[in-house]
């Protein structure tokens, strides 16, 4: 016997070993057939090979021959004991548990479907157990286990249920015939059923879903690794700590835990997060935490500052769940955090603006107030409650705005008669329509309020109440003050055209004079000729008239009440202007020429002002053409219909005109070009225009002339009544 | 003779012209009535004796630079302006400008009519004076020297004898000198030679 010899015996022994290991489990049944048949023929070829020295014929093989094919059946085994090492261990070597398995039954995953009995018979069987072995068995209540099954699968049975009765359970993978064709893989889990002293009474047959199970499985891993990965690159950190509230696991690679605590995650383990480095601030936040965790609740974004031992202070938010071991007894909490710091920072700093702007609005001297896109009171400050709120209707979010509003108008908001009233209240009300409209009154205490409507984009309303008294009170004095300046104007314009209006009045006045002291003299000589005398009566008379239309004329003018509107001519307005102006004009040797569109519509207008208009633009020009040659002193006045239902009126000069800039200040108060002027001229002259609803305007080339003109609007001429 | 005095009128408003036309025609004055200073300037004589009645505001020239423009010509012609009421600076500067009156208008017809009559009475003095002192200043130009000086030491209150002493010349000549000024001056006394020499134009005095 060789070194060869030896190897082999040792390798079939090896190999009967293994057999017989395989042979009592069914579940590796046809490796172990594979196993003693592979062990048959080394056993023959060993014995052959062995033989060979003292049987010459049967030599024919050389002793290397025997070894290798040994050493072939040695790699064939070793190859087998490799390809079984995977398979073995899952399903035998780890028994279920009962309470595992209770557990997996009552969250669905396993389904009793039979019970066995020790003589391994079915005590009770389920349908779907019965579909599991295929069709032809009815009923398998009675039956032993070896019925209905094949040789293979009965082994595999068998081996189960005599593993689960000797009080360690075992799991057969199987398939489940579809009711619709095909199968299904599942699970048969075999679990004993132990009275008190230990001993199996029988056992329970469970069926689970393998695919199912394995895809739980398979998600378990593939959760486990996403896990890993999400708290590698998360900014979140996580956490899990034991009964005692000690961390047993943070995770390892957070980039925030080092930076942010200045602990390596080493350094929480087995600490408390209040025995970690620092000082906790203590928050009713923290004293409800520690309430959570002593009685095991979960915790949700729990918010904490911890103060260094350097003085950085960290913020920090954590979320956490409390886990249970298998037996239900509390383990820790697992959960997550997160540096807030910054976002705290921030947040404290929007709530200080927030707060800040708050205050403002509250404290505003205005009354602001806002509703809801249902006109529902949002919100509304301290000043707007004060004049708003009448005893029993409190400023109240939800409020509607026109009850508010009826409230306020009952208490006096608003002074005036009931139809005045009831048309603020509906141009109030009717508010959305119109984008940042203002309404004023005056209130029973005397002061004007103004409020503007907002309407926001989200179709809300801002309402700002303003008291306006004091700009009141200064409207109605610029006012008053205007007045008194239109009467200074135009007693000063009466001053300086005295001179010129008794010239005017002088001359038909010395005609008559002359005329009847020639009469007189002749009468008293007897030389007096009768046709002589009454040609010159004639002309006295004519003269007469002049006087007293130019006595009219001035009289209008001075006049101080406010004059009625009338329908007049625009040739008349023009006509009397002229007059007026006729003494400066011939003073200061202007030509002036009138072009008047005839037919024109009359205007509604009050005669004496838009003559003094007319006048004044008359005048201006003739001023502004103090410096200009007598022969080229020329004013041109144009009457034509500008647009439709206007009658237009421009004065022209061949003055030096107006540079472009001046030209936006020209109808400003006290805007003068003149070094004695008042400034109040065309000022005057826009007001008396658009009070009649008309328009003033100015243009020059700024080298040559200027002119001035406005627009009334027209009434449609007289109608003459045919006879 | 000399033609009859002539009344101007300048006023650009017809009735007022026509009205002072037919006021100053009855008191038999001739009348000329223009509606414009350069219509007036056109037609003036100035030898004529006349006065001027114009109407200070005017278009184109206005009376008191008519005023002015006659003056540059050196035509003296007694000028009444009329004002409107109440326009006394005006009435200030026609004054100032040698204007004879100013009336305002109206103006009661005796008062115009009396101006007229004492503007003309003006004028005609004034020509008068002028015709005399061209006679005298025509006299004198024929004196010689010698009697100059001799009418000069007269005048000035010397004697005869005084005058012969001053003169270096004997009293004799300086009667036959006195004589012959007596004769060229048409002097009929020695008081006449003295006022003629005061009228005489001054500027002939140290000639």
């Amino acid at each position: 016997m060789g070194l060869s010899h030896v190897i082999a015996v040792l390798v079939l022994v090896a190999i009967l070993a293994r057999s017989m290991i395989l042979l009592s489990r069914n579940r590796h049944r046809p490796v172990g057939i594979f196993f003693a048949m592979a062990l048959a023929t080394a056993v023959l070829l060993t014995l052959y090979g062995s033989l060979g020295p003292w049987v010459p014929a049967l030599s024919i093989a050389s002793p290397y021959a025997s070894l290798a094919v040994g050493a072939a059946l040695g790699a064939l085994l070793l190859w087998g004991e490799w390809r079984l090492r995977g398979k073995t261990g899952t399903a035998t070597e780890v028994p279920p548990q009962p309470l595992q398995t209770l557990r997996r039954v009552l969250d669905g995953e396993l389904t009793p479907i039979a019970y066995i009995d020790r003589a391994q018979r079915y005590v009770t069987a389920h349908a779907a157990y019965r579909a599991l072995l295929g069709d032809g068995v009815d009923d398998l209540v009675g039956r032993r286990v070896r019925d209905g099954l094949g040789d293979l699968r009965y082994r595999e049975v068998r081996a189960a249920v005599e593993q689960a009765l000797a009080g360690s359970g075992a799991i057969v993978e199987s398939h489940m015939v579809e009711p619709c064709g095909g199968s299904r893989p599942v699970a048969l889990h075999y679990v004993p059923d132990t009275d008190e002293s230990g001993r199996t009474k029988g056992v329970f047959v469970l069926v689970g879903d393998a695919a199912a199970q394995r895809h739980i499985e398979d998600e378990l891993r593939d959760s486990e690794q996403r896990f890993k990965d999400f708290a590698e690159v998360a900014s979140d950190w996580f956490f899990e700590t034991d009964a005692e509230h000690r961390f047993t696991y943070v995770s390892p690679k957070s980039p925030q835990i080092a930076e942010v605590t200045g602990l390596t995650p080493e350094q929480f383990l087995g600490k408390t997060l209040l025995e970690l480095p620092g000082e906790i601030i203590e928050t009713a936040a923290l004293q409800a935490h520690l309430v959570d965790i002593a009685n095991r609740r979960p915790f949700q974004d729990f918010v904490y500052t911890r103060r260094l031992p350097d003085g950085s202070e960290w913020t920090k938010r954590a979320s956490g769940k409390p886990i249970f071991d298998a037996n239900g007894r509390f383990a820790g909490y697992r959960g997550a955090g997160r540096d807030i710091t910054r976002e705290k920072r921030a947040e404290d700093e929007k709530l200080t603006a927030e707060l800040r702007f708050a205050r403002a609005i509250e404290r505003m001297p205005a009354a602001i107030s806002l509703y809801d896109a249902s006109d529902r009171l949002v919100m509304c400050n301290q000043w707007q409650r004060e004049i708003a709120e009448a005893g029993s209707t409190p400023m109240e979010p939800g409020m509607s705005f026109e009850r508010g509003l009826r409230a306020y108008v009952a208490r006096g908001g608003v002074v005036g008669t009931d139809s005045e009233i009831e048309t603020w209240l509906a141009r109030r009300l009717s508010r959305r329509a119109r984008q940042a409209t203002s309404n004023q009154s005056l209130r029973n205490d005397g002061r004007w309020y103004e409020y503007t409507d907002f309407l926001l984009p989200d179709d809300s309303v801002l309402t700002i109440g303003t008291d306006i008294t004091d700009r009141k009170l200064a409207e109605q004095f610029n006012r008053a003050r205007e007045a008194d300046l239109a009467r200074l104007q135009r007693r000063s314009t009466m001053g300086e055209m005295a001179a010129a209006m008794a010239h005017e009045l002088n001359q038909p006045l010395t005609a008559v004079t002359n005329f009847s002291s020639g009469c007189l003299r002749r009468l008293r000589s007897g030389r007096a000729n009768e046709r002589d005398l009454a040609e010159v009566m004639e002309l006295i008379c004519q003269e007469s008239r002049r006087a007293s239309n130019v006595l009219r004329r001035i009289g209008g003018f001075v006049g101080k009440s406010e004059p009625e509107k009338a329908q007049v001519p625009v040739d008349e307005i023009v006509e009397s202007a002229i007059t007026l102006a006729n003494a400066e004009l011939n003073a200061e040797g202007v030509v002036l020429e009138r072009h008047i569109v005839a037919g024109l519509p009359h205007l509604l207008v009050s005669r004496i002002e838009i003559e003094q208009v007319v006048l004044n633009l008359v005048r201006n020009a003739i001023e502004a053409m103090e410096n200009v040659p007598r022969p080229r002193r020329r004013i041109t006045i144009e009457a034509t219909s500008g647009s439709p239902g206007e009658v237009q009126i421009t004065v022209r000069d061949t003055g030096p005109g107006f540079a472009a800039d001046v030209r936006e200040h020209l109808f400003e108060p006290f805007f003068t070009t003149k070094p004695d002027g008042m400034g109040m001229g065309l000022n005057i002259c826009r007001t008396i225009v658009e009070a009649h609803d008309g328009a003033i305007w100015a243009d020059s080339d700024g080298r040559l002339g200027a002119v001035v003109g406005i627009t009334i609007p027209t009434v449609q001429p007289i109608e003459e009544h045919a006879a | 003779m000399q033609p009859r005095a002539k009344v101007y009128v300048v006023d650009d408003d017809a009735a007022v012209r026509q009205s002072m036309q037919y006021l100053v025609e009855s008191v038999e004055l001739q009348v000329e009535a223009y509606a414009s200073a350069d219509e007036f300037l056109a037609k003036f004589d100035p030898k004529a004796s006349s006065c001027l009645v114009v109407d200070v505001r005017m278009p184109g020239m206005n009376g008191l630079e008519l005023q002015e423009r006659l003056a540059a010509q050196g035509a003296t012609v007694p000028t009444i302006v009329m004002t409107g009421f109440g326009d006394v600076p005006t009435a200030v500067r026609a004054m100032k400008r040698g204007a004879f009156d100013f009336i305002e208008k109206p103006f009661h017809d005796q008062h115009m009519i009396d101006l007229i009559h004492a503007c003309l009475a003006a004028d005609a003095q004034w020509r008068r004076e002028n015709t005399e002192r061209d006679e005298i200043a025509a006299c004198f130009v024929t004196l010689t020297n010698r009697e100059r000086e001799v009418l000069n030491l007269i005048v000035a209150g010397f004697s005869n004898k005084q005058a012969a002493a001053e003169l270096g010349i004997v009293p004799k000549t300086v009667e036959a000198h006195r004589a012959k000024v007596m004769e060229k001056m048409h002097a009929r006394s020695l008081a006449e030679l003295v006022q003629m020499t005061t009228k005489r134009p001054a500027e002939e005095t140290d000639a």
